[in-house]
């Protein structure tokens, strides 16, 4: 008999469909049934791969992240409240008191934060008038998000960009002069924190020269040229020391690839170096590339934070540096633990990603 | 996720689990470790002149540090009659003799500014890299020895702690846990000092517990390991004087480069405002008072000096990282 299957449709239409599917529910129903979609997609894929193993690991992250994020509040010493809404009332402040869970047991003020994260109920506090009910914390992220995410991509993009050309140049040239200089500037640009760079940059092509401005952010359906003005300084910071770990890394793999026994044979048979390089080493060279992409991630959004900052762009960075100097923890939690998700599901995405690309690492764990 | 390496980071080639294991930290914390692999072109088996001078400036560092209040310099809080805004290496008639490196906008002398904040961002790097050391090691140590459950349940640990981008965590450890220590300690700067190091302290732990642990494992199934069982030794015994010392090179390594991250760390956390309260400097500190300076133009020398002694302390450590890594990479070796 013969059984039509799920296995018969070819494996690109998986992640197509679900692409097009979350980004229209994002645009055109609503972000958060976009998400969800998305996270269901994800488990499923995770399910698929790996194994019902990792989808309770995950979760058990996800639990342990999120209740780290609910208890920050009762680290603050005495009252928290005194911290959090010093000039209030004593009434004002037994009613934050209470709004927070800060009277009731563990477990129901993790069931309280949960349920005010997840529906976007959580709120920034005042300290005068009314210290309930200030502005949903998700309507400030709401804007914010997308200029974090503009950042970042704008940087990995322009780091992939730099990165592949010159890797594939240092390996092709491997011990020659132009390969070593090339590796010190590498290693040389390792060392330079971000915001180091920023200030350079700043300086130079913003105080100095007025070519960018030194801070500040257009959003892109105003001005186009105006946007990539605003966020050249910050991508190019934060993809500097991309480059050069995505070079060297490159590199490395290229050389071993290089002495494999098909590239000799594409060379026997006489084609061109350009698509030997590109053609029959580069993919298989690129697998590191990825993982190590993933696992900067970290490095990615701990960048984004500072250049934000730095640059006074409206991300979650800085809303998350607004929170700290006006002593709003309760938003604290929220950014924090949102950030943390955020990160989880970006290494899930990776690992999906990885064995969709490398069937030997499919594990049936 | 690809299962974990069984094999220590010297003995492995480049893969994806070499990479992981040797990125540590994960660098959450703004800049990328170096030394994505024990580099032929830059680490050699002597110690290069690149070496030398990476040692003779952390040296001269630390005994600056050490020497601080003994050293001819200003005391870090007190202000110069017109040396506000100075410029480094000032020659005009009407400029404050005797401040080299200039003065910051309070006219506070940058040398002993600088002097000072590494006394701070040294302290901190070097004390939280030392608790990682002791903690993850001996976690890894441990988990690496015993296996089994001890082991999966130690990992699971980490790997938690390794979830959360490592900036994030030491941000939100610092701004919660701050009050709480000053509480116990009850002078504001030492507070301060005590709480960031406790901070990136846990974000070093597993970083350092993956690395011991990954070279545990192979370690403790040689030879010599099961002589010593053989002849009786207790586990405790086995750990500490046979499996430790093969272990505490690629420890070492991964150290150097760790404070070369809590030193950045440090000053990302300034930056945003939660590090240790003014006016107490550290490196961080001083960018961050500077900035306003460095914007309008008027004295960019104060963020510049702070930031060309971040670079030339975190370029120091990680080649020196680099080069005791390659200097007992086993494979490299020949042996």
């Amino acid at each position: 008999m013969n059984r039509a299957s799920l296995r018969d449709i070819p494996t690109w239409v998986w992640p197509v469909a679900t692409g097009v599917l979350v980004l229209g529910l994002f645009l055109f129903v609503s972000p958060i049934a976009g998400l969800v979609v998305l996270g269901v997609a994800l488990m499923a894929a995770v399910v698929v791969f790996s194994g019902w193993r990792r989808v309770v690991q995950i979760f058990v992250v996800i639990l342990v992240v999120t209740f780290f994020a609910s208890m920050l509040i009762r680290f603050l010493p005495g009252d928290p409240t005194d911290a959090l809404i010093g000039f209030a009332t004593p009434e004002q402040k037994a009613e934050v008191r209470d709004d927070l869970g800060l009277n009731d047991p563990v477990y129901v003020q993790y069931g309280g934060f949960l349920k005010d994260f997840f529906t976007g109920e959580t709120r920034y506090y005042q300290s005068s008038g009314r210290a309930i009910g200030g502005q949903k914390v998700w309507d400030r992220l709401g804007t914010a998000l997308p200029v974090s995410l503009q950042l970042m991509l704008y940087a990995q993009i322009l780091a992939l960009a730099f990165a592949l050309p010159i890797g594939i140049l240092a390996a092709y040239r491997a011990g020659t002069r132009l390969d070593k200089g090339l590796n010190t500037a590498a290693f040389a640009l390792l060392s330079l924190p971000n915001f180091v760079l920023a200030y350079i940059l700043i300086y130079w092509l913003a105080v100095q020269n007025d070519v960018f401005p030194t801070s500040g952010y257009t959003e892109f359906g105003e001005s186009i040229g105006e946007h990539f003005k605003s966020m050249v300084l910050p991508s190019v910071s934060l993809a500097v020391g991309q480059i050069a770990i995505y070079m060297r890394l490159l590199r490395s793999d290229m050389i071993q690839t290089l002495q494999e026994d098909f590239i000799t044979m594409a060379r026997a048979k006489g084609l061109s170096t350009r698509r030997i390089l590109l053609r029959h080493a580069l993919r298989p060279s690129s697998f590191s590339l990825l993982t190590v992409a993933a696992i900067n991630l970290g490095a990615l959004i701990g960048g984004a934070v500072i250049l934000e900052v730095i640059f006074q762009l409206p991300g979650i960075g800085l809303l998350l540096f607004q929170a700290i100097n006006e002593q709003q923890y309760v938003a604290l939690q929220t950014f924090v633990g949102i950030i943390a998700l955020a990160y989880v599901f970006a290494n899930v995405a990776v690992d999906v990603l990885y064995s969709v690309l490398d069937p030997r690492i499919r594990s049936a764990r | 996720m690809p299962d974990r390496p069984e094999t220590p980071v010297a003995e492995r080639e480049l893969t994806a689990d070499a990479v992981a294991e040797v990125l540590p930290i994960d660098a959450g914390l703004g800049i990328p470790m170096a030394g994505v692999e024990a580099d032929e072109g830059i680490a050699k088996k002597k110690l290069g002149v690149g070496a030398w001078v990476a040692i003779a400036w952390l040296v001269l560092l630390l005994l600056a540090c050490l020497l601080a209040p003994i050293l001819p310099i200003d005391g870090y809080k007190e202000r110069v009659d017109g040396l506000s805004r100075q410029q480094p290496f000032c020659n005009a008639a009407d400029c404050v003799a005797g401040h080299p490196l200039g003065g910051d906008a309070l006219g506070r002398d940058m040398i002993s500014r600088l002097v000072y904040g590494a006394r701070n961002s040294l302290f901190i790097g070097i004390g939280s890299v030392s608790i990682g050391i002791i903690v993850g090691g001996f976690l890894g140590l441990f988990a690496g020895y015993r296996r089994g459950r001890i082991d999966n349940v130690i990992v699971a640990a980490m790997d938690v702690m390794l979830s959360v981008p490592a900036l994030i965590l030491a941000l939100s450890l610092t701004i919660f846990f701050e009050a709480r220590v000053q509480e116990v300690l009850n002078r504001k700067e030492t507070a301060g000092r005590v709480t960031l190091t406790l901070a990136l302290g846990i974000i070093a732990i597993p970083t350092l517990a993956r690395i011991t642990r990954a070279n545990t494992l192979v370690w403790s199934q040689r030879e010599f390991v099961t002589a010593a069982r053989a002849q009786g030794a207790k586990d405790f015994r086995i750990m500490f004087r046979e499996v430790l010392p093969n272990v505490v090179p690629s420890m070492a390594a991964i150290a150097l480069l760790a404070v070369a991250v809590v030193v950045i760390a440090e000053a990302s956390i300034s930056i945003l405002g939660a590090g240790i309260d003014l006016p107490a400097p550290t490196w961080g500190n001083i960018i961050f008072e500077g900035v306003g300076d460095l914007t309008s133009g008027d004295a960019p020398h104060i963020v510049f000096e702070a930031s060309a002694a971040i670079f030339l302390t975190v370029l120091s450590l990680n080649y020196l990282g680099d080069a005791v890594r390659a200097k007992f990479d086993v494979r490299e070796s020949g042996v």
